[in-house]
């Protein structure tokens, strides 16, 4: 069968030197744009922002470490007051992630899933750059904050890391905060004690 | 007094009852008979020309509608009646229907009412009604060339309608002779200082008016791009008294800027060389005519077209002379205007022939056609001589004149632009020759027959004529002498002389025909003559077939067009379309935007109107 192919007289527009100006008709029309700071404008429903994560759901199977095409997610030990999770969580890093969301979609549990905010802006200052990179928090509390404020940005104002207790606090926008701390990277678990030398005393003293 | 009413309108009214008719063979007699009525009734007018003028004035419509048989209208339209009656006596054989013979026969009432006009609402008038008629024998045949021609030609006449306007509000007047005696007496007031009723702005722009206006009409070259599309796309009889007698209202009316406002513009423009500065304009126009005309004409592959251009590059000799603008110049080109009448008149039957015989336009289709049609070919030799300028045929007489008039006047740019196109004339007509008439005869047109009746007997007034006037050449030099009212051109029937040349056109012809009866003796005296078919010829010693075609019928300039090349990328033609193209979508730009369908934009026109009224105080 030949191929369809439209005569190029057909496609070929002669040229013109007034027909431009008809350009100008736009000039008594209203003009089509959206004055940001006064106007906001609602982000399609299910518009692949920033994830959540159920850290009940999680069980920690990496699928969704393994499908990201930008390796953006890391598994993270974390310990909750005092108690460590039992399963490793993904880590997100913004700086990499593309926002394509096969990780929603692998994911097994439902654990992870994505809500519609998507901006966040921080200067280059080292803390700042803190909050491209977290695990992310429950859905509801997420869902609530988003309610609450409706200007689909990050709900995290502050990520503060303590390098030595490694400490991770979240200063959400509403003023809670919500401390954990990372004992451990990878999906195998970290070695329990991170001290060997009290924990063996301690042991000693067990068994003595 | 009723005779001049009667060379007017007698092919009108004729052209009208041959549409009313409708039946076949008396609608052509009815026609040819209301065309030959001028011509009778001008030969009739002559012996009383020499006491004083015809004239004849109608009241229409609150206008006095003057007209006037003066010597120089007479012998203008007498080429209009001669070469209108053999335009129409040719369309006896090509016209289709009654339609053609209406709006013919219309053209030639608007040709001769322009040549006869006494004022200048006549003038306009019977301009319009030959503008509009051929244009209504154009659009039959051709939308697109017909509307380009229309479009050209109704700014030329609107030109001409501004000028006469500002004429008239200025002098008061519109016959010939008032306007011209103001004009005279304006020169003269303003030669002694004082300031006339014409500024110098005002003078300009009504000479630059006529010339859009005469320019457009003659073909003049940056306005001659109708011509080519107009000429070739309508019946070739009538393109015989298109060319040959409508393009001649322009040089007309060029001659009439002459008659009015001569002094005038002298004065005002002053003098380049030896010619008026503003007939050097005309002249230099006329020469580029020349030179574009006839290139052009030896690129085309089209027969028709070939003509249509080569019938611009012959005004352009016409305008030369008149723009030259001494008596002899004026009564050179006057001549060559009445032998290029009588020349492509010629040539276009001899077109309309062809073209009704074989049915084809492009010089690829012919070839060979000398045997078949020996008459036609025998008219087409006249015109081809005559076309070139070899001497004893009319076209050597005028064109002589005008490089007599050119040399005398010491123009030499002018002259080089002459003589280049009389070198070019022969070109595209070796062109003509060749590829029409000789070589081989492709086997489509085997059976074309010969000239039909009406057609032929059109020729060959014509092509007499053109002997006539070629072998005394006197006789028309003795008419235009009495234009002027002194022997500008002396010498008698058989002579031309200017007094620092001469030409004799009888002598001429005896030498040429002893010199033939001496070529003839040697011819016939030699070795024995055989006939060979026309494929028993040279081809490096190889044999040849009907099957070869070794008659050049394509690009047979082409080493020319490749030098031009540079040249013919600027096309004037192109020009007008952009600019008509950019007119166009001005308009539908504008309308977009004035009629955009929104209440509230009508309100502000209202609005911004009584601002405007507002500060003006209304």
């Amino acid at each position: 069968m030949p191929a369809k192919v439209v005569g190029e007289e057909k496609v070929k527009k002669s040229p013109s030197f007034v027909k431009p100006w008809l350009g100008l008709k736009y000039l008594f029309k209203k003009p089509v744009t959206i004055k940001i700071p006064e106007e906001k404008i609602e982000p399609a429903p299910k518009y692949r922002g920033f994830h959540t994560l159920d850290w009940k759901k999680c069980v920690g199977c990496n699928f969704c470490g393994q499908i990201c095409p930008a390796r953006a997610i890391e598994m993270t030990w974390i310990e909750v007051d005092g108690k460590m999770e039992k399963r490793p969580h993904p880590k997100i890093d913004y700086g990499r992630c593309t926002f394509c969301q096969f990780c929603v979609d692998v994911c097994p549990t439902g654990a992870l899933g994505f809500i519609e905010s998507y901006i966040l802006t921080t200067t280059g200052d080292e803390e700042e750059l803190q909050l491209y990179d977290w695990v992310p928090i429950h859905p509801d509390k997420f869902k609530e904050i988003q309610d609450q404020y409706r200007d689909w940005r990050f709900p995290v104002e502050k990520i503060e890391v303590n390098e030595e207790t490694r400490e991770v606090t979240y200063y959400l926008r509403n003023g809670e905060t919500f401390k954990f701390k990372i004992v451990g990277y990878g999906i195998r678990p970290p070695k329990p004690p991170t001290k060997p030398a009290p924990k063996k005393e301690e042991k000693k003293d067990s068994k003595q | 007094m009723n005779e001049l009413l009667l060379i007017v309108f007698s092919p009108l009214i004729a052209g009208f009852l041959a549409w009313l008719l409708r039946v076949k063979g008396v609608k052509e007699a009815v026609g040819i008979i209301g065309s030959l009525i001028p011509l009778i009734l001008l030969i009739k007018a002559y012996p009383s020309l020499s006491q004083n003028n015809l004239t004849f004035t109608l009241n229409v419509a609150g206008f006095e509608v003057g007209f006037m048989l003066s010597r120089l209208s007479w012998v203008f339209s007498m080429i209009a009646a001669v070469v209108g009656f053999t335009a129409i006596l040719g369309m006896a054989s090509t016209a289709k229907d009654s339609y053609e013979w209406l709006f013919a026969l219309m053209s030639l009432t608007g040709v001769l009412g322009v040549f006869t006009a006494n004022d200048l609402i006549t003038f306009f008038v019977f301009w319009e009604v030959m503008t509009f008629a051929s244009f209504m024998m154009v659009f039959k045949f051709n939308r697109g060339a017909s509307l380009k021609y229309f479009v050209l030609s109704i700014i030329g006449a609107y030109a001409m309608l501004v000028a006469i306007g500002i004429i008239y509000a200025k002098t008061g007047s519109i016959t010939f002779a008032d306007i011209s005696t103001a004009f005279s007496k304006d020169a003269m007031s303003k030669m002694l200082g004082g300031s006339g009723i014409f500024t110098k702005t005002e003078t300009m722009l009504i000479y630059g008016l006529f010339l859009l206006a005469f320019g457009v009409k003659a073909g003049m070259f940056p306005l001659h791009v109708w011509a080519p599309d107009a000429y070739s796309e309508t019946n070739q009889s009538y393109t015989a008294m298109f060319s040959g007698v409508l393009s001649k209202a322009g040089v007309y009316g060029f001659i009439l800027l002459y008659v009015l406002m001569y002094g005038k513009l002298i004065v005002e423009f002053g003098h380049f060389r030896s010619a008026p500065a503003f007939g050097y304009i005309i002249a230099f126009l006329g020469g580029l005519t020349i030179i574009v005309g006839g290139i052009l004409a030896a690129l085309q592959e089209d027969i028709r077209k070939l003509f249509a251009y080569s019938s611009i590059s012959q005004i352009g000799y016409i305008l030369v002379g008149i723009g030259v603008g001494t008596a002899l110049s004026i009564e050179a080109a006057i001549y060559h205007a009445i032998s290029h009448a009588l020349f492509k008149g010629l040539f276009f039957l001899i077109v309309a022939t062809i073209i009704y015989r074989t049915g084809k336009t492009e010089f690829k289709d012919f070839g060979g056609l000398a045997e078949k049609m020996p008459f036609t070919f025998a008219m087409a030799f006249i015109a081809i001589l005559s076309l070139a300028g070899i001497p004893p045929l009319v076209g050597f007489a005028s064109k002589w004149l005008i490089f007599e008039a050119v040399i005398h006047e010491n123009l030499p740019i002018l002259g080089g632009m002459v003589f280049f196109g009389s070198a070019i004339g022969f070109v595209y007509l070796i062109r003509f020759t060749y590829a029409v008439w000789f070589g081989q005869r492709p086997s489509d047109i085997e059976n074309t027959k010969d000239a039909p009746l009406p057609l032929a007997i059109a020729m060959g007034i014509l092509g007499t004529l053109n002997v006539i006037f070629g072998v005394a050449p006197g006789l028309v030099a003795q008419e235009l002498n009495k234009l002027f009212g002194q022997q500008i051109i002396g010498g008698n029937i058989w002579e031309l002389d200017l007094g620092f040349g001469r030409y004799n056109g009888l002598l001429l012809t005896i030498w040429m025909t002893i010199g033939l009866l001496i070529a003839a003796i040697v011819y016939f005296l030699g070795a024995s003559v055989r006939k060979v078919p026309v494929t028993d010829t040279y081809q490096s010693g190889n044999p040849v077939t009907m099957e070869y075609n070794l008659t050049i019928r394509r690009n047979f300039f082409l080493p020319l067009k490749e030098a031009m090349a540079f040249w013919l990328r600027i096309s004037f033609d192109k020009l007008y379309h952009d600019i008509w193209k950019s007119m166009e979508d001005f308009a539908e730009t504008a309308r977009n935007y004035i009629y955009n369908g929104n209440v509230q934009a009508y309100a502000w026109y209202l609005a911004i109107i009584l601002i405007i009224l507002a500060a003006m105080g209304v």
